[in-house]
């Protein structure tokens, strides 16, 4: 077992005043079957709205609020403590739905001629689905501003680069086209810096959790925060104002060993 | 009792005064165009009309189980009535909405059934209609106007009242109602059934809202009011499609969504009006399995068929489907409105054989269907001649307490004289439908 202390903290800055803001954040990491997760704590501002908690289908906590007043800054931040009590989440058994393509992996001609080019030999589904990883990571370089949010796993393949993000769409739509159900995840991996995007494959009665961008299983030092289909299902931060306004994120998160 | 309301121009500038109008979306705008009332209306024998209810209320009921249980426990997929496949692949299957039981379970609560007859007497459902089926309100109206113009034809004819839709509908949304107002929540004035929202508003006493009227606070939907106030909301008619829904949990770009209606609904405190997610059971792809689901869920037969349906899905069907597609009609499965449907008969060679290509290549994505040969009903044209029409018949079927149908329905026939599309939106009429209360 490994404890973990974790923080978050992104803030939005908007060019003009906005307001009516409504915001369903997938910031709570929560425990399963790998992971507990202890003391977690939330601050939103500003401060005047009004904020609770509901749940969505993929089983996320999610926060959300709505803030009437014009503000033209809106952060949130997260922190507490993690216990990695397993190397695989042993909580629950792989939805079928996980095995079907979704909308930014759906495979388009150069993912399925990647697929047939790199059919995997092996027999079990983690060794087939590690196969898979390879051959991706092999022929993807990691390259930054070269994709965005929106980029789909067929466009990203096709240009040969992309992030964390990518690579996980590639991979999940590379699996689900060998028959593998598997699942997109954000989270916390790195001593400091940015989220990370990694995914889970079924296998059994597990998920394991692997990182096609670093081209292994995960390690200890990951925090899962949340999952679904893939990105489009569960973006951390999701919101709808009033405003003619453009924001700009930035992105802070620690993990450390304690 | 061939024209028992002759006055059809009258009710057409009646219904134009009204304002009773369809709008149609052409080349990108918006056009409101006057949906044509012609008033020879189609009669349904009492007998005739018992037997459809039976097979209406049944088929409606095994939808709503088939809806309760690919949302919760998906035994009918496990059981091997319903491939996985054509659940999860289907646009209509909404993973959002996994493991969300609506207020009283209710998926469909308005449905609208599509039928035809045959020549033989003999009605095929068509499609099932269940996520925002529309048209109630016109032969309700209509109906209205032929009795304001030919009292005695009522007085005499032994027609089953329509009036009751209006009480349907209400106690349809008072059953799931969570606590608190009904409203109907329309996209707005340039909404192709605008009309009928502000008509079933009007009728119904709910308020009329869009999405500006109405926000979710600690999952609980309320409307504003002018001082700064709100009102509990406990059921939405709402009368937008799914993904415009909540920007928060689809289409991000929805400017005429609720942000976290979808949060309100899983916690519970709201019924929708339809659920979201109901596509799963309406898709065209999944209509050929209804009759498997009636007997899975209900263990009886069902009492009305479907028209005979091919799914080149399976190998058999394909083939059967690639031998003989010029006598066939192919739908596309994504596709609503009769936008979408081909008849094989109509095509080219080349065409024949390009379609042929698709299907093998895109199994999924269309059925193919026997053509069939459904009666004409006569239709009073601008001279006053008698011609013949292709025309089907959407019944309306509200699920509260109790299932049951209106004993009315909306008959729509098609523009053109050798055409089979009734849709309105391509451009045909309708006619009252006349129920009678004995033989």
């Amino acid at each position: 077992m490994k404890r973990l202390r974790f923080e978050y903290s992104a803030e939005l800055t908007f060019s003009q005043n906005v307001s009516e803001h409504c915001f369903t954040l997938r910031c709570l990491p929560v425990s399963d079957g790998r992971q507990l997760i202890r003391e977690p704590v939330y601050e939103i501002f500003p401060q005047n709205g009004r904020i609770w908690t509901s749940r969505d289908s993929f089983g996320n906590t999610l926060l959300c609020g709505r803030i009437s007043e014009p503000h033209d800054v809106f952060s949130f931040r997260v922190s507490g403590k993690a216990e990695i009590i397993n190397t695989r989440d042993i909580s629950g058994f792989p939805a079928a739905v996980y095995g079907y393509s979704s909308p930014l992996t759906k495979p388009g001609e150069v993912i399925r001629k990647f697929y047939s080019e790199n059919t995997p030999a092996s027999n079990s589904q983690i060794d087939r689905a590690m196969e898979l990883c390879n051959a991706l990571y092999a022929a993807m370089k990691y390259e930054k501003g070269k994709t965005d949010v929106h980029t789909t796993a067929e466009e990203a393949l096709e240009q040969g680069a992309g992030v964390c993000q990518d690579y996980a769409h590639i991979f999940l739509a590379l699996c689900r086209l060998d028959g593998i159900r598997c699942r997109y995840v954000s989270g916390l991996a790195f001593e400091s810096g940015e989220t990370h995007a990694w995914t889970e494959v079924g296998s059994g009665s597990c998920w394991y959790g692997v990182d096609p961008a670093n081209n292994r299983f995960i390690g200890e030092n990951y925090i899962k925060i949340c999952h679904g289909r893939d990105y489009s299902d569960c973006p951390i931060e999701r919101g709808i104002y009033l405003g003619n306004s453009s924001g700009v994120q930035t992105v802070t998160s620690s993990v450390a060993e304690f | 009792m061939n024209t028992p309301v002759a006055n059809s121009k009258e009710i057409n500038e009646l219904l134009a005064r009204y304002g009773v109008k369809f709008g149609i979306y052409k080349n990108g705008s918006f056009h409101e165009q006057l949906f044509p009332f012609d008033a020879i209306p189609r009669i349904i024998p009492a007998a005739d009309f018992a037997e459809l209810e039976k097979g209406l209320i049944q088929r409606v009921d095994a939808l709503n189980m088939f809806l309760r249980d690919v949302y919760s426990d998906k035994k009918i997929i496990s059981d091997g009535v319903v491939p996985e496949d054509f659940v999860y692949s289907s646009t209509g299957f909404l993973q959002q909405c996994d493991g969300v039981l609506p207020p009283k379970g209710i998926y469909s609560h308005i449905s609208g059934i599509d039928l035809v007859q045959a020549k033989d007497g003999v009605w095929y459902i068509l499609e099932d209609n269940l996520r925002i089926p529309s048209g109630a309100s016109y032969p309700l109206i209509a109906r209205e106007l032929c009795r304001m113009t030919s009292p005695d034809v009522f007085r005499e004819a032994q027609v089953r009242d329509n009036r009751n839709y209006i009480a349907l509908l209400r106690e349809t949304m008072d059953y799931v109602n969570c606590g608190g107002i009904n409203v109907i929540l329309t996209p707005g004035r340039y909404n192709a059934a605008y009309f009928e929202h502000s008509y079933f508003a009007e009728k119904t006493g709910a308020a009329l809202v869009q999405n500006s009227d109405l926000f979710v606070e600690d999952n609980i939907l309320y409307l504003k009011d002018y001082q700064n106030g709100k009102t509990r909301v406990g059921a939405v008619y709402r009368r937008i499609s799914d993904e415009y829904l909540d920007p928060l949990t689809f289409l991000p770009e929805s400017l005429i969504g609720i942000p976290h209606i979808m949060d309100a609904y899983r916690a519970g405190n709201v019924a929708l009006i339809n659920a979201p997610g109901n596509g799963a059971a309406d898709d065209k792809g999944i209509y050929y399995f209804v009759p498997k689901m009636i007997e899975y869920y209900l263990g009886e037969k069902a009492i009305l068929q479907n028209a005979p349906t091919y799914l080149p899905f399976y190998e058999n069907d394909r083939k059967y489907v690639l031998d003989n597609l010029e006598k066939l009609v192919i739908k596309d499965v994504s596709e609503a409105g009769g936008y979408g449907v081909v008849f094989g008969s109509d095509m080219t060679k080349e065409q024949l054989a390009d379609w042929r290509k698709l299907i093998s290549e895109q199994s999924r994505r269309f059925i193919a269907q026997e053509v069939i040969d459904f009666i004409d009903l006569p239709i009073t044209d601008e001279q006053g001649n008698t011609t013949l029409h292709k025309a089907d018949l959407r019944a309306f079927v509200l699920s509260g307490e109790t299932t049951r149908v209106w004993c009315s329905g909306l008959t729509r026939f098609s523009r053109n004289v050798d055409s089979f599309v009734v849709n309105s939106s391509q451009g045909g009429g309708f006619k009252d439908t006349w129920v009678l209360s004995q033989e």
